[in-house]
């Protein structure tokens, strides 16, 4: 074999080296370590919609609540009893 | 990869402590500069705690980058730096340049210590085997893909000194290697 037949292999075997991959928890701890959350780069566009997205999902159970609470989405039946998606009367149960 | 541009563009934001910036930065760099780090202390937790301490430092020095070189190189250096201060504080390591391989010395017969190891393995072991500047300077030509005189800058070294550790680090895997060619080219 030729001395650049020789340094063709190494360069072959060079390339199979294998190599471990770092800790799966290794980007969290970087993070970690500057204070920061853990937030994919990929999905750093999107961040503050889906912060958005939180905040009108609140907002609308609070909105929610609050008109049941009030009793202003409600139905009254012909026969007294109060319904609505969170609040329910019974108050002809047992008149019956 | 990054274009200056971007590079450029990243390190002023991650300069005003944007954590979006520097976490697209450690997305793209972390595994590189922990194979690197891996290769010249070849212990993986020890090469975490050097990759943490890198990705920190570019945190806290952003500023002090200076653009005319490429962001990787620069994290690479820093890294080799950190991995030099560890070496230094180790006894079991001998950060210079005339540690010869130990698998040809050791192993009477490298075929039969070897069976069962992957072909990958055993080459990642001759050159764990390396000196550590020879086997830095392979690291970072052959598995970084640094130029010479990338590799030699990272290093603090002449392209001249940083060729001759290539070529005596390639003179003795090819020594250690010779003995297990054949169940090398099997695997």
């Amino acid at each position: 074999m030729h001395a650049n037949d020789d340094d063709i292999w190494l360069d072959h075997m060079l390339a199979k080296t294998t190599w471990p991959d770092p800790s799966a928890d290794l980007q969290d701890r970087i993070m970690g370590r500057i204070g920061g959350p853990v937030f994919p780069a990929a999905y750093a566009g999107q961040k503050w919609q889906a912060l958005s997205l939180a905040v009108l999902v609140m907002f609308s159970f609070a909105v929610g609540f609050s008109s049941n609470v009030s009793g202003g989405q409600g139905v009254t039946y012909a026969d007294g009893s109060y319904y609505s998606d969170t609040h329910f009367e019974y108050s002809n149960l047992w008149s019956s | 990869m990054f274009s200056p541009e971007e590079e450029v563009m990243l390190m002023q934001r991650i300069a005003v402590q944007d954590r979006d910036a520097f976490n697209t930065v450690v997305e793209a760099y972390m595994a590189d500069v922990f194979r690197f780090s891996y290769s010249i202390l070849k212990d993986q937790a020890t090469a975490e705690d050097v990759v943490q301490e890198s990705f920190y430092r570019l945190w806290t020095r952003a500023a002090q980058w200076n653009p005319s070189g490429r962001l990787r190189n620069w994290m690479m250096r820093i890294a080799h730096n950190l991995c030099m201060d560890n070496m230094r504080g180790r006894k079991d390591m001998h950060p210079d340049d005339i540690h010869d391989l130990a698998i040809a010395d050791q192993t009477p017969d490298p075929l039969e210590q070897h069976a069962g190891a992957k072909s990958g393995d055993i080459v990642r072991t001759a050159l764990f085997n390396l000196a550590e500047r020879q086997r830095t300077a392979l690291s970072l030509v052959y598995y970084q893909g640094c130029s010479n005189i990338e590799a030699a800058d990272i290093m603090g070294v002449s392209v001249d000194a940083l060729e001759s550790l290539l070529t005596r680090g390639r003179q003795k895997m090819k020594q250690a290697l010779t003995a297990m060619k054949p169940y090398l080219l099997e695997g």
